[in-house]
Parts: C-alpha cells; structure tokens; sequence
C-alpha cells in the first residue's frame, strides 16, 4: 500500500509540473463540449431550397409562402422552367426541390388529388428525410386549414380531421437534440482521455527507461499498475465533473437523476477504458504504438456505442457487437439518468455488466503485463 | 563444478541465454565473492547486460543455473530484487522530478517506511554530497551529478549486491573517478559490486574481472593475473589481443 502512495504522488507531481498537460486538462473538456455541443447537436434547419411554381395561383403562392416561413427550409432560388430545376441539385446549390404542378388550385377546389413533385439530394439520407418530414408536415397543414375554412361538406370527405393524433412528448418534451448529444460527448471524452493517459503512461515510462528501474525494485505488479491508473481514474472523474459543469451552465442540459450513483457508474466504466489502455501499453513498445493502437480501438468503441448512430439501425451483426462494448452501456446510463431520472432499479442490470467488463478488461492487462523485459 | 556456498555473492553455471536462435549469452559460468568489485568487461553487444538483466530478474534464462544472495535466478527473482540494487545505461531517473523527489519515490518502492526513508535519504545526500542539488529539478543536472543521483537512488535500501551497468556511459573524467571513489567506500561498506564496462582504465579498479566476447567469458582473474597471464602491460593490451585473435 505505501508503495502505491508513492506511485501515486510521482504521477501527480508530474502532471503538476507539465505546464502543457495542465493547460490541457482545464482547456479540453470546456472546449470539447462548447464547440462540439453546438456541432453534434445541430438540428436540421436552413435547408437550401429551390421552388418552381407552375400554378401561378394564390394557393400556389401561399404554400410557398409557407414554405419560405419555416426555419427547417431555405428558399433560395425560384426557377420557373421545370426543366432546370435538376441543375439547382447537380451544382449542389439546392438539397430540394419543389415543384408545384400547374392545376394546384383547380384541383383542390375540386378536391381532385394533386401531385406535388419533390426532388431531393439523398447525400445525405438523414437530413433528406428530416427536412421531407417537414414539407410533408407544412403541406399537410395547409390543407387542413384550408379545408377547415372551408365548406362542413368538404371537411367531412378529410379523413385526416376524424383522426387526429394528440401527442405527447416525453422526458425531452422540446425535442432538443443538445439534451441527447451533450451527455454523450462527456462520455465521449471520458472515454478518450482515460484510454489515452493510461496507455501512454506505462509506454512513456518503458520508453525513457524507468519502467525497467520500477522492475528490478521488489514492488508486484498489481502494486504498479493501481498506482499508475488511481491518478489517471482521479484525472478522468476531474474532467468529467468540469465537462458536466460546463455543460449545464451552457447548455442547460438537464440532470435529473442522482448524481451520487452517476459517480458511482463512472468509476465503474473507467475500470473498463483505464483497463484497455493498460492492455495498450502492455503490447506496444513506444508511444507511437500506442496511440495508433488507442485510436484503432478507439473508433470502434466510440462509434458502436450508440452516441452517435442509433445502434437500432446498425446491421443485426453490428448490433451484436455491441454488446462487448461497454461505452455502449455507460452511453446508456448517462442518458437514461440525466434525461429521464433513471435510479439503480433500472440501471443495475447496466451496471452489474459494466461490473463485469471492468473485472475482465483489468485483470487480463495485470495477467499481461510481464515484470520482465522482452 | 563449484559448491552452492552462501559466501558467494553470485554464482552461476553454464548460463545461456537465446533470443530466437541469436545466443547473446552462451553457457558462462563464474562466481563473485561477498564483498568484491566483480568486473564484466567487453564490446558492445557481448552480452554484458543480458547476463546482468537475467541475474536482476528482468530477463528469464533459456538454460543453466544461476543464484544471487543465495537465491535461485528462476524462480525467487521477486525475492532477489528486495536484495540487489541496479543502475542500468540509461540512468533511469524521473527527469521532471527534483533530486529529493527521485530518491524518495525509489525508496518508496522498495517499501521503506518514511521515518527510515528519509533517514536514508539525508545519509546518501551526505554520502553523495548532492546537498547543493535536492531542491533542482533532475532535468537541469549535468551528466556527472546525473549518474550520481542515480547510484545514490540505487543503494538507498542499502542492497547486498549492487549491478551497475556502464555506469559511467558520457560522464567527464572527473566524475568517472569521483564515481569510482564512491564504489570502493560502498565495496569498503561490504557491499559487492558487479559492473559492466568498457572503459579499460576502469577494469583497472576492479578486484576480478572476467572478459566477454559473443557471449562467452573468454578470460578470468584479477587485473594483475590477466597482465601477467597473457603478458602485456595493461589490461586494455590484454583486451586486444584476447578479442582479435577471437575475430579472425
């Protein structure tokens, strides 16, 4: 045990004497969650647009006025030649195009279906369907409240006014992305740092050679390794208090859960990244090694864990491979517990995996690592 | 074949060590006695620090037997290392750590309590008069002080036996000799020295020395023995003349 505490104080001695690691370790997480909040979380809006009205009537003219009034569109060209609206998409100046057919009004005085073409940019297959979505949504619209100004007659043959959703939007009533994303980039860079530090901490040390003077002294090995990660599991939580901090005074993100058993959790799954980058450490030979080790691992922990893609529309295999990713679980926690509330009754089944991974993870790097050289 | 004797610091029979099918260590065998300054003398890559690093425990032999402190190099390294102090080539210090924050963390290790650790640290500040140097950061030091620091950091538990391995690698030549009057009053203590090195003038300090070349002990005795032995003047003339024949 003394012989961890003097581990344990070298680290910090060390970390408090690098002027740059200590710039890092404030800078990092607030400018991670600033920028990164207002990235990731970025809503569909201001999608670019081009109309071409055949029509030329005043229902033409008032569904584009509807459409150029909505902040998910950007109206921004008028082409009056149908022929040309494809160029707007090929030049990659529109994402959609509209085309209201000539015989709009005649129709719907007649109540005759109208066919109202859409020509969409599927680049980018999220956005596209999002800002359809919309189009669909403010249409649909229209043609309600036309139809409600007009004759009982014709609102009776509206099928859509005898059944009308009433919705209710749970947890996250505004729908704001920020409030799903931002805990996920703590996670994220929980994630990141603590892998990082402690691969590159033992390598560090075999490459400027202490790590052979710490193997010649009569200290074990799991003595060594728990002295190297309790600072680097410290470090993490620091970073992770100071990246939620930052988080709820900027972004108002909610937490409505208990805080006691989100710490709890937390040192949990850093048994499970502190324990891959021992296991990092333990195979590679330099720093390099190791950090390109980090990130090819890294990747796919970070994007199989459903921070950024749902995991229910990965392929059945992806989905399973999932499961062996414990960023999945803890992605889970933190959402569950900021957003909704969610207490151990039903996070424990997450947690008692998390339990499991970290048990694995940590004892085979101790297993790996050799108390002799190559 | 020589008996197991406890008076013997270090014994080892027929040792070998393979990487692959290199053999940088080939069946050696030699003993040093309690107390002696025991000389590994040799080229680059003749095996000097894998003997040293298997006889530390850091390296696992392929064959042989080997016993340091009476204690077998296979199976009781754990044990061994509680006994021996080692400075390797690189003089393996905490750089952005102060003089006194280095030898506190290496005495930390090997379990002292603190009353004891920092008794032990005033007595080898003292010893190593590194007074001036406690509060500067290990960084800042020149090669000499350096290398100082790091034998003071290596016999702070007061080992039996202490391994240095080419200690005095790009230090001047007054640090070589003030670190050489170090090692005789650490011998004069009792503590047996085993040091690897290919400076010839320092082979001249030691008690016995045995020469390697390819991983085999090609020579064996006191300074004067081998001078004597082989007839020539210095024990550099004696390297020589062992090694080129040996090349040809």
């Amino acid at each position: 045990m003394r012989r961890v505490l003097h581990i344990i104080r070298k680290e910090f001695i060390q970390i408090r004497r690098d002027r740059t690691m200590r710039a890092l370790i404030l800078l990092v997480p607030i400018i991670q969650i600033w920028v990164l909040g207002y990235v990731i979380s970025s809503e569909v809006k201001h999608v670019s647009t081009v109309i071409c009205d055949l029509d030329r009537t005043s229902t033409s003219r008032a569904l584009i006025e509807r459409l150029s009034h909505t902040v998910y569109l950007n109206v921004r060209y008028h082409e009056e030649r149908e022929s040309l609206v494809g160029e707007y998409l090929d030049a990659g100046r529109a994402m959609i195009a509209v085309v209201l057919p000539a015989g709009l009004e005649k129709n719907l005085q007649t109540l005759q279906p109208s066919r109202i073409q859409l020509l969409v940019d599927g680049q980018d297959a999220n956005t596209a369907n999002v800002a359809l979505g919309h189009i669909a949504g403010i249409l649909e619209a229209y043609l309600t409240d036309r139809v409600r100004s007009q004759s009982a007659a014709a609102l009776l043959s509206e099928e859509i006014h005898l059944l009308t959703p009433v919705v209710q939007v749970w947890y996250n009533p505004n729908l704001k992305l920020s409030d799903f994303m931002i805990p996920g980039i703590v996670v994220f860079l929980l994630t990141m740092i603590t892998t990082l530090v402690s691969a590159m901490g033992l390598v560090r040390e075999r490459e400027i050679g202490t790590l052979e003077q710490l193997l010649v002294a009569p200290i074990k090995k799991h003595e060594l390794l728990i002295g190297k990660i309790i600072p680097f599991a410290l470090l993490g939580l620091f970073e992770m208090g100071l990246a939620i901090g930052f988080a709820r005074l900027w972004y108002h993100i909610p937490i409505v859960g208990n805080l006691g058993l989100y710490l709890l959790l937390s040192i949990i799954f850093l048994f499970t990244t502190l324990g891959l980058g021992l296991l990092v450490s333990a195979f590679s030979h330099t720093q390099q090694q190791a950090m390109f080790m980090s990130w090819f691992i890294l990747i796919f922990v970070l994007l199989m864990s459903g921070f950024l893609f749902p995991i229910e529309n990965m392929p059945r295999l992806a989905q399973w491979l999932t499961y062996l990713n414990p960023m999945r679980y803890f992605i889970l926690i933190t959402r569950e517990l900021f957003i909704k509330g969610a207490g151990l009754r039903h996070l424990y089944i997450q947690g008692l995996i998390l339990c499991l991974f970290g048990a694995l993870i940590f004892t085979f790097s101790v297993l790996r690592f050799q108390k002799r050289l190559k | 074949m020589k008996s197991m004797d406890n008076a013997y610091s270090v014994e080892v029979n027929d040792l070998t060590k393979k990487f692959g099918r290199f053999v940088a260590v080939d069946h050696i065998s030699f003993y040093v006695q309690d107390g002696e300054i025991f000389g590994f003398l040799g080229a680059n890559g003749a095996g000097k620090t894998t003997t040293i690093r298997m006889l530390c425990g850091l390296i696992r032999p392929t064959s042989g037997q080997g016993r340091v402190e009476g204690l077998d190099i296979f199976t009781q390294t754990e044990a061994i290392k509680q006994d021996i102090g080692y400075m390797s080539q690189k003089f393996s210090l905490y750089d952005d750590l102060t003089v006194e924050e280095n030898l506190v963390f290496y005495g930390g290790i090997y379990g002292m309590p603190s009353s004891e650790l920092s008794l032990a640290c005033e007595a080898v500040i003292q010893r190593m008069d590194l007074v001036s140097q406690v509060k500067k950061l290990t960084r800042s030091l020149p090669a000499g002080w350096k290398q100082r620091l790091a034998l003071s950091c290596a016999i702070l538990h007061q080992p039996k036996i202490l391994f240095l391995d080419e200690p005095t690698g790009g230090v001047d030549p007054i640090s070589r000799r003030a670190f050489w009057d170090a090692i005789h009053q650490l011998a004069e203590g009792g503590t047996t020295i085993f040091v690897t090195t290919h400076y010839m003038d320092e082979a001249e300090y030691c008690n016995r020395l045995s020469i390697m070349h390819e991983g085999r002990i090609i020579a064996l005795g006191s300074p004067m023995e081998l001078k004597d032995r082989y007839q020539q003047p210095t024990v550099e003339q004696v390297f020589i003349d062992l090694v080129k024949p040996a090349k040809a």
